[in-house]
C-alpha cells in the first residue's frame, strides 16, 4: 500500500440532470479539499448539467448513452484505473454526502485497516435518515445480505463509498448494472475484501427529484432481492481468495 | 352449445421427470453463464422467472388444464404445448425490444465518434500547422 501522503485519491461524482446541485457539490469540494483528485461523470444528462460542466471548466466525461447510476461509476473506475489511483471515492452528485467526512471514509484504506469502506447514515442515526419506508427496505436487504453472504452491513444503498486499488481495477471491468449499491456490497465481500462502515451524517437532496435512487416499491424490493440472491449464487459455494499486495 | 369433453389433468410420469430434469440443467446452465459474465443479471432474472413457472405447471398440471379449458383445448399435453409458444412469443417480442433499445443506443455512439472524430481531426490540422518548421518555407523560397 502505497505510503498516505504520495496516495492519490479520485472523488468520483455521479451525475444525471443536477443542473440545481451539481454547481455546489463541485465547489463544496474543491474549496475544502483541493488536494484530492475530481471527476465529474455526466450520464446523459438531458437538462443544463452539462453546460454548467463545461463553463465551470470542472474535470468531467460525458457519456453520449445514459448507463444509469452503475455504468457512470463504472466509468468512474475506469477512469480511476487508467490514471493510477489509488484510491477511488464515489459521492453523489445531488448534496446528499458532506465531502467534510471524505477523509474519514479513506483513512480505514490508507491504514490497511479496510478494503472496502461505507459511509453508513445508520451507526449513529444523526442525519438525514431517509424515509420510514425506505429505512424498513434497507433493512430487510441488509438481512439478506448477511444472510447469505454472512457479512452485516447496515447502510446497503449509501452512494458513500472508497474502494482501494484492487478493487478499482476489478470494477472497471465488471459493476453491477442494475442495483449497484447492494450488489457491489456483495461482490466486495466475496472477493474477501475487508468491508467497514464509518458513520458520516447525510443531508437530504438539496434541489430536484432522485431519479438514481430507484424507489423503494414491492416490486423493486423483489428484483433487488433476487438480484442480490443470484449474485451471490454465481459465486459458487466457497467465497473466491482475497487479493492481497499491489494490483497489476 | 356442445360441450367438450374435457381430459383431466395428466402428464406421464416419466416425461414429468425428464421436464423437471432439463429445467434443473436449464437453471445450472443460466448459473453457470452468469458466472462466466455471458449473461447479465437483469435478463438472467427473466430466463429464471419462465424456468421457476414451467416448474410449476410441470408440477400442477391442473393449471395447464385449467387455462387450456378456457380456449377449450381438450388434452392437458395440447394445452402446455400452446402455453410454451405464448411463453415463446412474449420472450421473443421482449428479445426484440431489447435489440431495438440497443440499436438506438449503437446509433447514438455512432453519431457522437462521429463529431468527436471531426474535433480530433481539427486538433490534429491546427497542431500540424503550427508543427510546419519555418526552415521548409525558407527552402522553398530559394
Amino acid at each position: 500500500m502505497e505510503a498516505a501522503e504520495n496516495a492519490r485519491v479520485l472523488i468520483m461524482i455521479a451525475a444525471y440532470n443536477e443542473e440545481e446541485n451539481i454547481e455546489s457539490v463541485v465547489d463544496d469540494l474543491t474549496a475544502h479539499f483541493p488536494q484530492y483528485d475530481y471527476l465529474v461523470i455526466n450520464d446523459g444528462s438531458t437538462d443544463h448539467t452539462e453546460e454548467i460542466l463545461k463553463r465551470r471548466r470542472y474535470n468531467y466525461v460525458s457519456l453520449p448513452v445514459n448507463l444509469g447510476i452503475g455504468g457512470a461509476i463504472q466509468t468512474g473506475y475506469l477512469y480511476a484505473w487508467k490514471n493510477h489511483y489509488d484510491i477511488a471515492v464515489q459521492i453523489d452528485g445531488d448534496g446528499q454526502h458532506d465531502p467534510k467526512y471524505i477523509p474519514a471514509v479513506i483513512s480505514p484504506i490508507l491504514k490497511d485497516q479496510a478494503d472496502y469502506v461505507i459511509g453508513s447514515r445508520f451507526v449513529t442515526g444523526e442525519g438525514f435518515q431517509s424515509t420510514a419506508a425506505r429505512r424498513t427496505g434497507i433493512r430487510f436487504l441488509s438481512g439478506l445480505i448477511h444472510l447469505t453472504c454472512g457479512k452485516r452491513v447496515q447502510d446497503v444503498t449509501s452512494g458513500f463509498r472508497a474502494v482501494r486499488r484492487q478493487s478499482i481495477r476489478e470494477f472497471s471491468r465488471h459493476y453491477p448494472i442494475d442495483y449497484p449499491e447492494p450488489e457491489a456490497i456483495v461482490d466486495a465481500i466475496m472477493r474477501r475484501e475487508r468491508i467497514l462502515e464509518v458513520p458520516v451524517v447525510m443531508r437530504s437532496r438539496q434541489h430536484g427529484t432522485s431519479s438514481i435512487r430507484a424507489r423503494q416499491s414491492v416490486y423493486y424490493m423483489i428484483k433487488v432481492s433476487l438480484d442480490i440472491i443470484v449474485c451471490r449464487i454465481s459465486y459458487g459455494l466457497r467465497r473466491g481468495q482475497r487479493e492481497t499486495g499491489k494490483a497489476e | 352449445m356442445n360441450t367438450i369433453p374435457m381430459e383431466a389433468a395428466y402428464i406421464p410420469p416419466r416425461l414429468k421427470a425428464a421436464m423437471l430434469v432439463a429445467i434443473l440443467i436449464f437453471f445450472i446452465g443460466i448459473l453457470y453463464l452468469l458466472k462466466h459474465r455471458k449473461l447479465q443479471l437483469r435478463y438472467t432474472l427473466l430466463w429464471l422467472a419462465c424456468g421457476f413457472f414451467l416448474g410449476i405447471l410441470v408440477l400442477f398440471p391442473n393449471v395447464i388444464s385449467f387455462l387450456g379449458h378456457l380456449i377449450g383445448i381438450q388434452t392437458t399435453m395440447n394445452a402446455l404445448y400452446i402455453l410454451l409458444l405464448a411463453f415463446l412469443f412474449i420472450l421473443g417480442i421482449s428479445l426484440t425490444s431489447i435489440i431495438s433499445i440497443q440499436k438506438s443506443e449503437i446509433q447514438k455512439l455512432d453519431e457522437n465518434v462521429a463529431l468527436l472524430e471531426r474535433r480530433v481531426r481539427i486538433l490534429e490540422d491546427q497542431k500540424e500547422e503550427t508543427d510546419t518548421p519555418s526552415a521548409d518555407r525558407s527552402k522553398l523560397q530559394e
